[in-house]
């Protein structure tokens, strides 16, 4: 290690790269994470700071992040992205340490084996399979359930979950009431899309949020602000395992205030030989940048998101092909490419009885039955999460419930009262999450403007592939047949000025994005189209690693970061094993 | 230390919410008088290791045990604490609470009529605050003008204030500002406009949290484990006093 400033080098304090970090430090490697953002430490003034605006996360003033895109999206001064393209990329991601887990929902679930074979299977030509099954990482499921501290039902609720070799580390999170409500109306019924039966069955949701004491983290309280923040840590966050990397016998240094401008290459071996970035000091408009540093290693990592990660490689120079520059792990011409999320088909409404929501974890149950049916050889499947925040995530209920009482009818004391404990408690949620499928021409790329490093801003150019929006058409219908079965008043509503306003088939629909960034480095055994290999180790050079979402090929039918979490550690075993056969 | 330490400056920050929620049924970790009287117990189990289950002050078996920390508090701060012991359990400084206005009665009285609620007597400092607020606001002239059309309002008790403000009170656009800012905490004139004006005080006596039955989203003030799994109980919102609210020591 003498020639080199460190073991490895980790691009990125998010969770991926705090697990990255504790595994090799924890055996003795020494490891620096550069991260652009600043260190979580208190928590309270970030609850006040929630209670106050109802968002704790402020951008940096020189690592910006992404806002919510809202009716602006295409105005390149309103965000930090530039969106160029047809549809509005709808999900963001935090810059700072602990990463997006500090605002992340908390559900853990694993992909359905089918998930990594869609092409194959399911015949879809415009998905790729993975490189990896389920059982290449069933072990890795067990070892990321473990680090993340999840509660759930041991017991397979759908037929085509996976096995597990290993329980839960904890009893599941308990189905709120209204969860309770919903499976006395929907079990043992059915939907009927494109004449095939899909049974309907509330599931538990396997959650990264402690049901008992768990990792010296106490047991969830149901403060229901899973999102944007959990007030006592019941909720994993990535500051854990930053706590314990930090803390370990050989400690990982974390450099915060560092905003990675690139990679360098040595030519001759084409191997990683150094990561420029910048420091920076002070606090809002007053942050000033200093002078450039490289850390060298004998390994590096880039953790840093599926847009950031693109960013740092695009603006890395390697080498030219026949004239044309090529940049840093790109020779597939795959960095940047298939963009995705999971579309969310958000349906509120009111039920007959009052429900009581905005109450416990943001969701503690689901519908999965559309994971995985025959109909994936035609469209998207999806996922169903039901909500216990009411209303708030469409309309910022129940505070715009009691406006549109006060303001509408006019009503006042007794009268008033009642009529929003009766709309209130009546209220409830379902958000009908879409897969989504190789797109090559839904696209990361840097846009000329700049940040205020100067450096290039990422530009977006999203795009939904057929396969997705038939998913959608036909997750409506599913949702129209389950509120038939609620005996629901379906209340949602089209806004044709939102960022995810979008026509198709003569109608108007609106999704939004599931916060799942996803796709821009896919894994893949070709290293003509895949950015990494199984090992999500780059095709182009033999110590760099690109981890996180990005590398996924399809997005499967699962929230990502349990998916992420047990490849990072996959990862970090191959690292280990590289590290210790090459002392 | 250059000065000694005192409750709302350097104990009061000691304790979670987390924490609070815990005692509460014991006693209030953020009040005053109930840490001083107990402060020598405090400090003994401030020294127990919150790593093992079940010790400490767990009022149940699965629940932590305070503090909410990875790993025992930190040393400082309980030393922090027996410093605080030692020099006399010093109050410190009050938050400053708002000077009484003349007109306050009237706008208490009209307030509990027009939100439904009849106890916002019972944090008249909040309730200043509130009229300070629509005082500097857009509402001003029509907030005043309904405080002068209701004057005496407050001589008439709860169950008859309705009967003088007439069935259309809730129309005009003063009582509107008025309900909005008891239940949303923040200025809402419209379903489309920012709420978000609040202190994190107010927020939690949103008047709409009580009146669907919930807590305020990130003040959960339940300890039944998993409480969500039930219907709710009459004690799932704070009230706007007491042992459950918001103690004393947040600014208003």
């Amino acid at each position: 290690m003498s020639n080199y400033d460190c073991d490895v080098v980790i691009v990125g304090a998010g969770i991926s790269g705090a697990m990255i970090a504790y595994k090799l430090a924890s055996q003795g490697f020494k490891v620096i994470i550069l991260e652009a953002g600043i260190p979580f430490a208190d928590r309270q003034p970030y609850i006040e700071g929630y209670y106050r605006d109802g968002w704790p996360w402020p951008s940096a003033e020189l690592a910006p992040t992404p806002a919510d895109p809202g009716s602006n999206w295409k105005v390149p001064a309103y965000n930090y992205w530039v969106q160029t393209g047809a549809y509005a990329f709808d999900s963001t991601y935090e810059r700072r340490g602990g990463g997006t887990t500090m605002h992340w929902l908390g559900t853990c679930m694993r992909f359905v084996p089918n998930d990594f074979k869609l092409h194959s299977l399911y015949n879809v030509q415009d998905a790729m399979d993975w490189p990896i099954g389920y059982a290449d990482l069933e072990p890795w499921y067990t070892a990321a359930e473990t680090e993340i501290g999840v509660s759930g039902d041991g017991t397979n609720q759908y037929p085509f979950e996976g096995t597990r070799s290993k329980p839960y580390p904890m009893p599941p999170i308990p189905a709120s009431y209204l969860d309770q409500q919903f499976g006395a109306k929907l079990n043992n019924n059915k939907v009927t899309l494109n004449g095939v039966t899909v049974p309907l069955t509330v599931g538990l949701t396997p959650q990264g949020r402690n049901s008992i004491v768990y990792d010296a983290r106490p047991a969830c309280m149901g403060n229901s602000s899973c999102v944007p923040i959990c007030p006592i840590q019941a909720k994993y966050d990535a500051t854990v395992h930053l706590g314990k990397a930090t803390g370990a016998a050989t400690p990982a240094e974390i450099r915060y205030r560092s905003v990675v401008t690139g990679l360098t290459v040595d030519p001759a071996t084409a191997s990683i030989s150094g990561i420029s970035y910048v420091p920076w000091t002070g606090e809002g408009s007053g942050a000033k940048p200093g002078p450039a540093q490289t850390v060298t290693a004998r390994r590096y990592v880039l953790a840093a998101h599926a847009i950031e990660t693109v960013k740092i490689l695009l603006m890395s120079p390697w080498r030219t092909d026949g004239g044309k520059p090529v940049t840093v792990a790109n020779s597939s011409d795959q960095v940047g490419r298939n963009l995705m999320d999971h579309i969310c088909n958000v349906v509120w409404g009111t039920m007959p009885q009052p429900v009581y929501p905005y109450r416990g974890p943001l969701a503690t149950s689901g519908i999965e039955n559309f994971r995985d049916t025959q109909l994936r050889s035609q469209y998207a499947a999806f996922r169903i999460e039901i909500g216990n925040d009411g209303w708030s995530w469409p309309t910022g209920a129940p505070q715009t419930t009691v406006a549109d009482i006060v303001t509408k009818q006019g009503l006042y004391g007794a009268a008033l009262r009642q009529a929003v404990q009766q709309r209130g408690s009546t209220q409830f949620r379902m958000a009908l999450e879409l897969e989504s499928i190789t797109d090559p021409t839904s696209r990361v790329t840097l846009s000329d403007q700049k940040d205020a490093l100067g450096l290039n801003r990422p530009q977006l150019n999203y795009h939904l592939s057929d396969y997705t929006l038939n998913g959608w058409v036909a997750s409506v219908d599913a949702a129209k047949q389950i509120l038939g079965y609620l005996g629901a008043t379906d209340a949602t509503t089209v806004d044709n000025t939102a960022a995810g306003y979008f026509e198709y088939q003569g109608n108007c629909y609106q999704y939004r994005g599931a916060g799942h960034v996803i796709g821009t480095y896919r894994m893949g055994n070709d290293a003509k189209n895949s950015v990494v290999d199984a090992m999500q180790k780059s095709h182009d050079h033999a110590n760099l690693y690109l981890v996180g979402s990005g590398t996924f090929p399809t997005t499967g039918t699962a929230n990502p970061t349990l998916t992420v979490t047990a490849m990072a550690l996959r990862t970090a075993d191959a690292i280990l094993s590289e590290l210790k056969a090459s002392p | 230390m250059a000065t000694a330490p005192t409750f709302y400056r350097d104990i009061k920050p000691l304790f979670s919410q987390w924490d609070r929620i815990q005692m509460i049924g014991r006693f209030d970790l953020w009040s005053y008088a109930d840490v001083k009287s107990r402060a020598n117990s405090i400090w003994l189990a401030l020294q127990e290791d919150p790593a093992k289950p079940n010790t400490g002050w767990s009022l149940l078996p699965f629940v932590h045990i305070m503090p909410e920390v990875n790993g025992p508090l930190p040393q400082a701060d309980i030393d922090l604490f027996k410093a605080w012991i030692d020099a006399g359990c010093i109050e410190g400084d009050h938050p400053p609470t708002p000077a009484k206005s003349p007109l306050l009665p009237v706008f208490i009285a009209l307030s509990e009529a027009l939100t439904g609620f009849d106890d916002l007597h019972t944090n008249p400092d909040l309730a200043q605050a509130y009229l300070d607020q629509l005082l500097a606001g857009d509402a001003k002239a029509a907030v005043n003008s309904l405080l002068a059309s209701q004057a005496g309002i407050d001589a008439v008790p709860y169950a008859a204030r309705a009967a003088k403000l007439g069935p259309d009170a809730g129309k005009d656009a003063g009582a509107q500002a008025i309900i909005l800012i008891w239940y949303n905490a923040g200025v809402l004139s419209t379903p489309d406009s920012s709420w978000y004006s609040m202190t994190p005080q107010q927020y939690i006596y949103g008047l709409v949290w009580r009146a669907i039955s919930a807590h305020p989203m990130g003040y959960a003030t339940e300890n039944t484990p998993s409480y969500w799994r039930f219907q709710p109980q009459p004690t799932q919102s704070p009230p706007m006093t007491g042992a459950s609210g918001p103690a004393a020591g947040w600014p208003i």
